[in-house]
């Protein structure tokens, strides 16, 4: 049997389970609410988060365009590629 | 990095290919690597906490060490692997963040003390509830994650955000699978306890 503290550091750490252990950790959540509660933060978590970086990665594509001819610029006065 | 690493459009792909146009000089050829993956890599940037001005400085130093490198390139990776790799090693050069401080890190302790001995909860989560609600106030979470060190925020960003499969983010961050469960494991917690902390002080 696996204790709290062990099920929260396989959830945490996103290891590869085996199919029993699998087993252990769903019904491990179905009856402690403790971790079921933590599950539940994480998954909170990382829904939010995919929605903040859809937000903050937001590029506007002249930018990028005027970023991108500094950068060949750069690469050609150096003239140092592949040398 | 976040929501659009799968972007990039077919061009260049084999490594002899990659590594004939940066010898032969042939500029079209490097535009064209460059127009692949710049935006790739500025969005990267930003989703690793670098402001505009900054995550253009750091995008153009990947590229500069990319060209003073491009002769190492092995194939042994992807393209866009082999420059995500730069990405983070320069992303940690701008934070002064060193190899050193990975070992150890206080969360470790933090989240042993919600423990008893025996490995049951001590100090148990709070609702969940209340924790969810909380969070969907954009700016609890973000304070929480610029407290991340780069390498914590970029396995989690590429593991929860990117959905990555292990391997691919093990070579882009140059650690075991145990490392990145290590990684992850650190930034979830500290991540949660953050906002826990947050959600407890209101």
């Amino acid at each position: 049997m696996l204790s709290c503290k062990e099920i929260v550091h396989i959830m945490s750490s996103d290891q590869e389970l085996k199919f029993s252990q699998k087993l252990e950790l769903r019904a491990h959540l179905f009856m402690c609410k403790h971790c079921s509660a933590y599950s539940k933060q994480l998954k909170a978590i990382a829904i939010q988060l995919r929605q903040n970086f859809r937000n903050i990665t937001k590029t506007d594509p002249e930018h990028v365009r005027d970023l991108e001819n500094k950068i060949i610029q750069n690469a050609k006065k150096s003239g140092n590629s592949g040398q | 990095m976040c929501t659009l690493y799968e972007m990039t459009t077919p061009g260049l792909s084999t490594t002899p290919e990659i590594l004939a146009a940066f010898r032969s000089q042939n500029w079209e050829a490097i535009e064209g690597i460059v127009k692949q993956y710049t935006e790739m890599l500025l969005k990267g940037a930003l989703s690793l906490g670098f402001r505009t001005q900054q995550a253009d400085d750091l995008v153009q130093s990947v590229w500069a060490t990319f060209f003073e490198v491009v002769h190492t390139f092995e194939g042994r990776s992807q393209l866009k692997t082999f420059l995500f790799g730069i990405l983070i090693n320069k992303s940690r050069e701008f934070k002064r963040e060193n190899r050193k401080n990975d070992n150890h890190d206080p969360i470790d302790e933090v989240l042993a003390d919600r423990f008893s001995q025996h490995g049951s909860w001590a100090k148990p989560p709070i609702a969940p509830d209340r924790f969810v609600e909380s969070i969907q106030s954009l700016q609890v979470i973000q304070d929480c994650i610029e407290h991340l060190p780069v390498n914590q925020r970029a396995a989690f960003c590429f593991r929860e955000v990117e959905d990555l499969e292990m391997p691919e983010i093990c070579k882009i961050l140059d650690v075991t699978n145990t490392n990145l469960g290590v990684l992850l494991f650190r930034a979830k917690n500290r991540l949660r306890e953050c906002i826990e902390r947050k959600v407890e002080i209101k």
